[in-house]
């Protein structure tokens, strides 16, 4: 079955997020900072009349993170919830058979491998899929810290 | 599932809400009847509610609710009939089927289907009654034929036999009103049964009469076409003659009641009901999002407006607009107190049975309405305070009585509103809070205590863990304690109290913003980030400076008119970067149940409707925070939990203690 | 069907009243008012001057057989029509010894509620 992804690059590698999963796309918004989150939680933004969180998807997936004006947000849901999260600049949707996409090798990449649902070579690169639910889960690691 | 061509499921929510009510007025009306088992008026209105809901669950096809009220209502008919007594067993008993409606209901909302009764369940349930007060599931025919003869009269005489169909309901009724049709068109002579006795029958598949001076096309006329008669037969007749006695019953005892299944579909036009209409949650839900955004919109517009005076009069008048749709909308919805009160009745009998205290329990202000998502998450924080003035406040009977206090207790669950806020109170006339054991408590716990007063003490109940009952009975304690109520009230944004007296009782005060959606609120400026204050909150604002500004270990405090008042720093606690305290700070002082702290901050910008948004994920990153809020200009702010603050102010004094 | 069609229906059940209006206008009646009450019922009849009143036996208040020789007390030629649910069987009779036309049971069968209005308008 052929599925299609929307593609980004991050620092070295190409990552992918199912295109359903994937609300819109947009320039850099205007962030209001959340006091007292983790630092990966870079604010809060207006998307149409809703706030919804943004993070830094670099941070999250524990790569140097470098937030510049070219930065995009994609917004993706998972279930109800809506996040925004912080790309560098260029986006490309491509269509891999969900047969190419294998269990991710942990060693491959420099992420955390649960984050990753699977690999897929596209054109001699390699594509990590991101399990998005896996990256916006949020486990008890990241409780914020107590206030004072 | 469709009756001929009518899509009962177009009926489901209605029929859901109604069933309810019913039951609902079912059991308050027990209660009353259990104080007074005379009480008239509880009977005809329970009699009333179980008939009700027969008709309704049968129409519905649910044949065992409908068995069931039927069962409820015949039981009553005894009682309306003095032929029988309420007792507390038939109280139990009644209960029983209350439960039982409730279980119906619940599995008809979840699975679309009421649950089968299973004969043992049914049984049981009877049990609670004398058999000779229960009847069979339908009335059972009787064996009664009468003639009787009238004057017979000149003219053309008929003989018409007249066979109801197995499905026609009430053929006695239908034969009597056959009866006053023939009248109407001519002359009835004679029936069998007789018309006397047809009022008395309680089964009938056969009326035979003799009719003169009509003609047989009229009698066609009327009989044709009905449903309810399965054939007829009409004859020339001897005048003089009489109707045999006949004997009509069939044999077998029960009477089913019919069913139809015709699934003919079809669709009918939507329906409009004069009076009040009933509206889906989701599009009030939808309203108010319309209407917050208006009120956004409507603020950056006043904002901008204030450069352009042409402008100002147009505005102005968008703004009281806005304001007064943005009211209805809240009164919309807004739904009385009554809906989650209802059911604490029969929760507070049946508890204080289970651990044999009694107790009387008073309801006042039930029609204070409250906005409906915050009616929703109400109910368990109260059952939790009801439950722990049964458990915990009022005492054992013989302790009560030593003590020469009324045997029987007093809970009393009362809700008022006051400005935007509703207060609701649960109180007990119980022993009360012991405060020196609160106090060791607190002492073992690390908590600040040995100097605080008795007020200060009291509330140190909500915190996490506390509890000084060794005994965790079965119904309140098992852990959870009056942390939980207080976190469920926090996050509806409302506030907890507790006062106590000894010997004379608790009560816990709960305070509740009428509405969650749209607050008043006063933005604040700190360095470059603005954040919302909720206006219900704050007692005063003023300006100090840095140097008013004493530490006491490490909590910060300015003295406001001869008094210590604790304060918090935006700047720092937030980790607000940019330039330090000017050289005037503004401060707002907040109140929070009976404590008070002071907010410093670089500025304050004014006040303003604040929409409430809350973010769906991540939160607990927003857990300092009210909420968010988008202002006129389209950015986000975020709107501080004055709780939270309080928190910290609290935990500085533990670590100081 | 004639203009004699205009009906005034009596339940305080919104459910059945909901019910009864959707059978009588997918069936070219007119429901021309709804009351949920006997006093309403009462007021209600004679402002509107319905053609037929279809009337609860059991409501809250005053019942329906009360409804019915009030309405009748001021309009005797009304064409009332009563709803009673299986087991009324007393107030039905007692309903029409006091001049119904005729009456329907619960559970409703849209066809028999259509015939016996269509008959009790005649």
């Amino acid at each position: 079955m052929l599925k299609q992804f929307v593609v980004f690059p991050l620092e070295d590698e190409l990552y992918g997020v199912d295109i359903h999963q994937v609300m819109r796309i947009e320039k850099m918004l205007p962030l209001t900072r959340v006091p007292n989150a983790p630092s990966f939680v870079i604010g809060v933004c207006n998307l149409r009349g809703s706030v919804i969180p943004v993070i830094d998807l670099k941070q999250r997936l524990t790569l140097p993170s470098n937030i510049d004006e070219n930065a995009k947000i994609i917004f993706v849901h998972v279930g109800k919830q809506v996040v925004g999260m912080t790309i560098d600049s260029s986006v490309d949707v491509t269509s891999i058979d969900s047969d190419e996409i294998e269990p991710s090798p942990s060693l491959v990449t420099g992420i955390d491998s649960q984050f990753i649902q699977g690999v897929a070579k596209i054109s001699n690169r390699l594509l990590i899929v991101l399990d998005m639910e896996r990256v916006l889960t949020l486990d008890q690691l990241n409780v914020l810290a107590d206030l004072d | 599932m469709t009756v001929d061509n009518i899509d009962l499921n177009t009926y489901l929510p209605i029929f859901i809400e109604e069933t309810k009510e019913n039951i609902q007025q079912i059991s308050s009306n027990l209660l009353r009847l259990e104080q007074d088992e005379n009480d008239v008026e509880a009977i005809n209105e329970i009699f009333r509610a179980a008939h009700t809901l027969k008709g309704m669950s049968a129409t519905m096809g649910y044949s065992d609710i409908s068995q069931l009220a039927h069962q409820a209502e015949n039981l009553l008919d005894e009682v309306r009939n003095n032929k029988t007594h309420i007792t507390s067993t038939m109280i139990t008993g009644f209960f029983h089927i209350v439960d039982e409606f409730e279980a119906q209901l619940n599995s008809l909302v979840e699975t679309g289907e009421p649950s089968k009764i299973s004969q043992e369940r049914y049984q049981e349930i009877l049990a609670f009654f004398s058999p000779s007060q229960v009847v069979a599931p339908l009335e059972i025919m009787e064996k009664i034929s009468e003639t009787s003869r009238e004057e017979a009269t000149e003219g053309e005489c008929f003989l018409l036999e007249i066979f109801f169909s197995r499905d026609c309901q009430l053929p006695q009724a239908r034969a009597m009103i056959i009866c006053n049709q023939l009248a109407s068109v001519g002359k009835l002579l004679e029936t069998s049964p007789s018309q006397k006795h047809l009022a008395e029958r309680d089964q009938l598949d056969k009326l035979t009469c003799r009719v003169s001076d009509i003609r047989p096309e009229q009698v066609r006329a009327l009989l044709e076409g009905g449903v309810e008669v399965d054939y007829y037969t009409i004859e020339k007749y001897n005048c003089d003659q009489e109707i045999a006695p006949q004997v009509t019953e069939e044999e077998g005892g029960f009477r089913q009641p019919q069913d139809s299944t015709d699934n003919s579909d079809s669709h009918h036009d939507p329906l409009v009901l004069r009076h009040t209409i009933r509206v889906d949650t989701e599009k009030l839900d939808q309203l108010l999002n319309l209407v917050s955004e208006l009120v956004i919109n409507k603020t950056s517009l006043l904002q901008a407006a204030t450069n352009f005076p042409l402008l100002a009069d147009g505005v102005e008048h968008l703004h009281r607009l806005t304001s007064e749709l943005q009211v209805i909308v809240m009164k919309m919805r807004m739904i009385p107190l009554e809906t989650v009160f209802n059911r604490f009745p029969r929760m507070v009998r049946d508890t204080a049975m289970a651990v044999d205290k009694l107790v009387n329990f008073e309801i006042r202000g039930a029609e204070t309405e409250l906005d409906r998502t915050i009616i929703d998450d109400i109910s368990d924080p109260l059952v939790h305070l009801l439950r722990n003035a049964i458990d915990h406040g009022i005492e054992a009977v013989d302790r009560r009585v030593s003590i020469g206090k009324p045997r029987t207790g007093t809970i009393r669950l009362e809700a008022y509103q006051t400005g935007n806020q509703v207060v609701i109170e649960v109180s007990d006339d119980g022993h009360g809070l012991d405060i020196e054991q609160i106090r060791a408590k607190s002492r073992e716990m690390g908590l600040p205590g040995v100097d605080a007063d008795a007020g200060e003490l009291a509330n140190l109940i909500f915190t996490p863990g506390f509890s000084t009952v060794e005994s965790i009975t079965d119904l309140s304690g098992r852990g959870v304690g009056l942390d939980v109520v207080k976190n469920s009230i926090e996050a509806l944004g409302g506030s907890t109290d507790v006062y106590s007296r000894p010997n004379e009782g608790t009560t816990f005060k709960i305070s509740l913003p009428l509405t969650l959606a749209i607050i008043q609120g006063l933005l604040v400026k700190c360095s470059e980030e603005i954040y919302v204050i909720p206006l219900s909150y704050i007692a005063e604002t003023g300006i100090i400076f840095p140097e008013d500004i004493q530490t006491i270990g490490q909590q910060e405090i300015v003295m406001l008119r001869g008094k210590v008042l604790p304060i918090v720093c935006l700047n720092k606690l937030l980790e607000i970067e940019g330039p330090g305290p000017t050289e005037e700070l503004s401060l707002v002082v907040v109140r929070y149940g009976e404590r008070q702290i002071g907010i410093i901050v670089d500025d304050l910008l004014g006040q303003q409707d604040i929409v409430i948004k809350n973010v769906n994920w991540g939160e607990q990153f927003f857990r300092s925070f009210l909420g968010c809020s988008i202002l006129g200009d389209g950015s986000v702010v975020m709107i501080l939990d004055i709780n939270v603050l309080l928190s910290v102010v609290r935990a500085r004094e533990v670590n100081h203690a | 069907m004639g203009l004699n069609n205009r009906i005034l229906v009596v339940d305080d059940a919104a459910f059945m009243r909901m019910m009864i209006r959707d059978i009588l206008t997918k069936n070219n009646f007119e429901v021309v008012g709804e009351a949920t009450n006997g006093d309403e019922a009462v007021s209600k009849y004679i402002e509107l001057k319905p053609d037929l009143v279809t009337l609860d036996i059991t409501m809250p208040g005053m019942d329906g057989v009360t409804v019915l020789k009030k309405i009748r007390e001021h309009d005797p030629s009304a064409r009332v029509v009563m709803c009673s649910a299986m087991g009324q069987q007393a107030m039905v009779v007692e309903a029409i010894q006091n001049g119904a036309r005729d009456f329907i049971n619960k559970p409703f069968h849209p066809q028999k509620v259509v015939e016996i209005l269509r008959r009790a308008l005649r």
